[in-house]
């Protein structure tokens, strides 16, 4: 692999959760072909009628052209993990945050498509672990996308041990040429965004736990004196007080219990009492 | 003719000379107070703040400052003289200040303060240590010192992940450079030393270049 620009023009994405289904659509919007597989079929094809359903409802106000939509549906196709995916060059999975189920599909993946480069999607995983057992390395990358990744440009790249610098450096040229802004970092947990945005929190629950301010006080402040688009409790609500909480645990085990990524008491009380956020109804707000 | 507004100045702060401030420099002879109160707008350590404080309460000055890098909390239950604190030593995008007053008459002025200065406040219940906004920014800033000391990362990726990735108004070094190193390393020094949690303690990369 040498400093020659990349070629992407087949995509398989295995997953079709939320994450695999964005990604699915940007790809396809980029003019990719685009192959989305899931281990139960009719998930993969709920995913693709649901990126149809929002590429129609371009088609309808205007802001899609018919031969567009025609172009990138005829180049969504749903295949089952079974089958072949000819002429792969990049494979992605967006499969559950387990290590050995991901482990498999690579396996899995490097059967069916040498030569593909292979990445992980993963947020929290060790993308070195991950890499241990795939045989070309140097193909093998995590690639963190954000939620909804077909709007949110940001894209991590994460350099393994093995991957060859030359890809993760034209990786990111690639992204960059498509309009997203690509990041690249060594394999580290949490990567860039979730390590650097633990404090937000992790401050915010200390503030709040000392007694030295409210809640509600703490995220008014956060907005309109820091300028972010949200404080930190209504955030915690927003992903999931449960969901939130496990990473800053993950991140904190992966750096040996380093106090600056501890998780605070308040968090585990809030999980042990079902208050998870906006999907359980109440969390730091009350909702509904 | 508009209040006057008595402040304490570091040497080339922009509020010298400006119409209706009388400014006096800290290590300068300062007159007996006559009521009004003294805006110190000197970032310090904790130590030389309570020097200060002394000082002012020696010559009657009711107290406003800065303690941007100080556990304002614990200085205002010391000093009955201290009224109300700032902490417009770290820079903000939106040009909204958090401060605490103790009473309606320093609240009324500090808010004409900021007004002059062209400045928003958003009044908080307790200072805290390091108030709301410093202490959270200040430790995104060490963390992405820490991340950087690893090697693994350049400075201008974090900037950019954390910008388009969390919609954040700047990166964690783009915010070091507009509130200053110092002034970050300064805070993070205080709550360790008074918090005793080894969170708090600065990356070592970070104090080279806020000392440099």
């Amino acid at each position: 692999m040498g400093t020659e620009k990349l070629t992407i023009e087949r995509v398989l994405i295995v997953g079709a959760g939320t994450m695999g289904t964005g990604l699915a659509r940007w790809f396809a919007e980029e003019r990719m072909e685009v192959f989305l597989c899931d281990v139960d079929m009719e998930t993969a094809v709920a995913s693709r009628e649901r990126i149809l359903r929002s590429w129609k409802r371009l088609l309808a106000k205007g802001k899609l052209g018919d031969a567009e939509y025609r172009l990138r549906e005829s180049r969504l196709v749903t295949l089952d993990l079974e089958q072949s995916f000819p002429g792969t060059d990049l494979a992605i999975e967006a499969v559950v945050e387990n290590m050995e189920t991901k482990r498999s599909v690579f396996k899995l993946l490097e059967k069916k498509i040498p030569g593909a480069i292979l990445a992980s999607n993963t947020s929290s995983l060790s993308i070195t672990r991950m890499q241990r057992e795939i045989e070309d390395k140097k193909r093998f990358l995590g690639l963190h996308f954000f939620n909804p990744p077909h709007r949110m440009r940001l894209v991590e790249i994460i350099q393994g041990p093995g991957t060859s610098p030359y890809l993760t450096e034209a990786l990111a040229q690639w992204f960059q040429e498509r309009g997203k802004e690509a990041v690249c970092c060594g394999d580290s947990p949490g990567f860039i965004v979730n390590r650097l945005a633990r404090n937000f929190y992790g401050e915010a629950l200390r503030i709040v736990g000392q007694g030295t301010g409210a809640i509600r006080e703490h995220d008014k402040l956060m907005r309109e004196v820091g300028g972010f688009p949200m404080g930190p409790f209504e955030l915690m609500d927003t992903i999931g007080i449960d969901v939130n909480f496990e990473v800053t645990r993950s991140i904190w085990e992966q750096h040996f219990f380093e106090p600056r990524f501890a998780p605070h008491p308040l968090q585990r009380q809030m999980v042990e009492e079902g208050k998870l956020g906006k999907k359980s109804g109440e969390g730091f707000y009350t909702y509904g | 003719m508009g209040e006057k507004f008595f402040c304490l100045l570091p040497p080339g702060h922009p509020l010298e000379g400006k119409e209706g401030i009388e400014s006096f420099r800290l290590g300068g002879e300062i007159p007996p107070g006559q009521g009004q109160f003294m805006i110190d707008l000197c970032p310090e350590k904790t130590h030389k703040k309570r020097a200060l404080f002394r000082y002012l309460a020696r010559l009657q000055w009711p107290i406003i400052s800065d303690l941007s890098l100080n556990g304002a909390l614990l200085l205002h239950r010391e000093f009955e003289t201290l009224a109300g604190s700032f902490a417009l030593a770290f820079y903000t995008p939106t040009r909204t200040y958090e401060f605490y007053a103790a009473n309606d008459l320093a609240r009324t002025h500090m808010e004409a303060f900021l007004n002059l200065c062209a400045l928003k406040g958003q009044r908080v219940s307790n200072p805290g240590l390091g108030f709301h906004f410093p202490r959270t920014i200040a430790m995104i800033v060490n963390e992405a010192y820490f991340f950087l000391e690893e090697g693994r990362v350049l400075r201008e990726d974090m900037d950019r992940a954390m910008v388009h990735g969390l919609n954040y108004p700047l990166g964690p070094f783009a915010w070091a450079e507009k509130i200053g190193k110092r002034h970050i390393l300064g805070l993070l020094e205080e709550l360790h030393r008074v918090t005793g949690d080894i969170r708090y303690r600065p990356a070592v990369l970070l104090q080279e270049e806020a000392l440099a």
